[in-house]
């Protein structure tokens, strides 16, 4: 009895260890490998004998070290995929949240546009990307959308409006419809009640969805891989640039990692309070 | 005279094939309290959103003070819904929530801090004002949600079953205070509950629904000494009234009521109510009311029986009565009353107290107004 109880204990902290170590161990050697010197890129430790900055210094002063790492031609600066990537992601996420709250509310509450139609924003979600790409590539040749970012935010946004819908759809179906018709009672017109009652209550879900997205975006490789090229150039494209033609960068490519996940971290970090009650959903009867 | 606020006339809403609201029309007059009345289920919350216009009735329209409202929508009507589940929202202050009519009509600042603080003092939510309205509890939530409908003055306050969230204790408040209320604002006011005896003590007249039709309508009086059918007369009342069906006939010079061989002698009941020549022949049931039965302990009376079981009901006893096998009668009596089961008892009744319907329709069948026609 009492060992039967020893043996399931153990058992389940093995798996929880087994299962944290496969999380934990890439991303700790991601983190000791930015800091480790060229000569100990390959090596089998964790801890860096010589810890350096050299791995995040070259991601913005290519010229600097040219040669020294085992490259054979400079990556440019990393700088304005930074920046492209913060715009892109940040303007596709806020246009597919504004665009999925407006669509969830019809479909909550008009049921509009009908039964299937909510199932069918999810489509573009079916199929492999892949997919989808070459047309799209041709259609923006033509269009002039190539290698701009008018061109990945209007793609980004419309692949993933159909998480905003349906996270806020799960939102505003939490809230009574009872409360919009008590607001409409009272005198409030269906704008007023859109924004007044509804915006305010589903704000956690705004949230979510808006955090979830901007994931996406931020770690989005292929689509940005195929439509930028120069200027429109995304960081996850970037940071592909290490290992390839160039050479195989490993250090300044987990150093650029490190720098591309302090954003999203950041805003998970910051904004906590509302994922805790977003995820709970029990906000709304309060 | 008095003046109609509210007429509604002929309103039919089915929901798929569910008949909701089965042509309904009834005449509410201007500062009472009318109650829809009705089991889970009747049709009565789809009557009210018809009046709030939020729902649209398939055929029927809606008069408020004379005009016809049928298409109008439910932000031009004038009339305020206080909901089952309240609707208090949490994001704001309790002030907020009540301001909230006032400030989606764009009412001046001043006008508004008048009325709320006016509001508030009335349903004693002064002190909460400030707090956050997901702070507080559930009884001021109600009052919350009434004050939201009280504020913005309208023409016609509709109630759906406000009460049925709270517990026994502040029910009994609210609903004195509701009440009170009522009369100082002298607000019409349409209660819809499935309590009878909400309704008997808010309303000054009740209409009785069931399965999406309205079987009557009537002061709380009128009702209870008249129910128009077998339905109403057991939906009102508490404990219910006694009903014992049979076929009446002549037999000896007695009449007794027939059914499937037992016999129960209704001579004393009915020998002298006039027009009872007409239903002798017919199949008809009986309804006595248990407060309208009195048991004499020595055996006097219209009938005798045996004290089976007693169940204590506030500061009365509610006795039942086994008359025959298969014929028992619920009667109130005093706690004084000394009884033991297996006594044989004497129940007196007074005549004019027997309710007669038809066993088939379930109509009433008044004995006097046969008589005289
Ligand atoms: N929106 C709706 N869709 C389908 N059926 C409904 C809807 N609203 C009410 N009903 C049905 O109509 C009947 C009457 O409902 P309701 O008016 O809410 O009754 P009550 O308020 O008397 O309990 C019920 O059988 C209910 O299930
Ligand atoms: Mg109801």
């Amino acid at each position: 009895m009492k060992w039967g109880r020893i043996v399931v204990t153990s058992l389940k902290y093995i798996i929880i260890g087994v299962f944290i170590l496969w999380v934990l161990v890439p991303v700790a050697w991601i983190i000791t490998l930015a800091f480790k010197p060229y000569q100990e890129w390959r090596v089998a430790y964790f801890i860096p004998k010589q810890p350096t900055l050299d791995n995040f210094i070259v991601l913005f002063k290519p010229e600097v070290f040219t040669g020294v790492m085992g490259a054979t031609a400079i990556v440019e600066p990393v700088t304005k995929p930074l920046i492209n990537s913060l715009v892109v992601s940040a303007l596709a996420t806020v246009l597919a949240v504004i665009v999925g709250f407006f669509s969830a509310y019809g479909a909550s509450r008009y049921n509009t546009p009908g039964p299937f139609g909510i199932f069918f924003t999810l489509l573009t979600r079916m199929l492999p990307p892949a997919t989808f790409v070459t047309p799209i590539m041709v259609y923006y040749a033509n269009l002039g959308l190539l290698d701009t970012h008018l061109g990945l935010i209007a793609l980004y946004s419309s692949v993933t409006v159909t998480y905003a819908i349906w996270i806020l759809k799960g939102f505003i179906d939490a809230i009574p419809v009872e409360w919009e018709e008590a607001a409409m009672l009272e005198g409030a017109s269906p704008t007023k009640v859109l924004f007044k009652v509804v915006l305010p209550l589903v704000r956690p879900g705004l949230v979510v969805a808006g955090l979830f997205i901007f994931l996406l975006n931020w770690t989005e490789l292929l689509f940005a891989l195929v439509l930028t090229n120069i200027n429109a150039v995304t960081l996850p494209v970037h940071i592909s640039k290490y290992v390839g033609a160039v050479g195989q960068l490993y250090g300044p490519q987990a150093a650029l990692a490190l720098i591309g996940s302090i954003v999203p971290v950041t805003i998970g970090y910051i904004i906590q309070k509302h994922l805790v009650t977003g995820f709970t959903f029990g906000m709304v009867r309060g | 005279m008095k003046k109609v606020k509210l007429e509604v006339k002929n309103i039919t809403k089915r929901f798929g094939d569910l008949l909701a609201v089965n042509n309904v029309s009834f005449e509410v007059y201007e500062g009472e309290t009318f109650t829809l009345l009705g089991p889970s289920g009747c049709g009565k919350t789809t009557t009210l959103r018809i009046i709030a216009g939020l729902e649209k009735p398939d055929k029927g329209r809606v008069f408020i003070g004379g005009r016809d409202v049928t298409d109008v929508p439910p932000r031009e009507r004038n009339v305020c819904l206080v909901f089952q589940e309240y609707a208090v929202f949490p994001h704001m202050t309790v002030y907020d929530n009540i301001a909230f009519g006032l400030k989606a009509r764009k009412e001046p600042e001043e006008l508004i801090a008048r009325r709320v603080r006016e509001v508030a003092e009335l349903l004693g939510l002064t002190s909460v004002l400030n707090t956050k309205a997901s702070k507080v509890g559930l009884s001021e939530k109600q009052r919350i949600a009434l004050g939201r409908c009280l504020v913005v003055e309208p023409e016609i306050l509709l109630l759906d079953e406000p009460l049925t969230l709270a517990d026994a204790k502040i029910r009994e408040t609210m609903r004195r205070e509701l009440r009170r209320l009522q009369r100082e604002l002298k607000i019409t006011m349409i209660y819809v509950t499935h309590d009878q005896l909400e309704a008997m003590m808010l309303s000054d007249r009740i209409a009785v629904m069931n399965a999406g039709r309205l079987l009557q309508v009537g002061t709380p009086r009128e009702i209870y000494e008249k129910p128009k059918n077998l339905f109403v007369a057991y939906f009102i009342g508490s404990p219910t009234i006694n009903l014992i069906e049979g076929k009446l006939v002549r037999k000896d010079g007695k009449l007794v009521l027939e059914k499937e061989g037992l016999v129960l002698d209704a001579t004393k009941l009915l020998e002298e109510a006039k027009g009872v020549g007409k239903i002798i022949g017919r199949e008809i049931v009986i309804g006595i009311r248990p407060e309208d039965i009195q048991i004499d302990p020595s055996g006097h009376g219209v009938w005798k029986g045996e004290v089976e079981l007693f169940e204590v009901s506030g500061d009365q006893l509610i006795v039942h009565i086994k008359l025959a096998e298969e014929t028992k009668i619920r009667a109130m009596a005093p706690f004084s009353l000394r009884l033991r089961t297996g006594d044989i008892v004497g129940v007196a009744i007074n005549p004019d107290k027997v309710h007669v319907f038809d066993r088939k329709t379930g109509e009433r069948i008044d004995l006097l107004s046969i008589g005289e026609a």
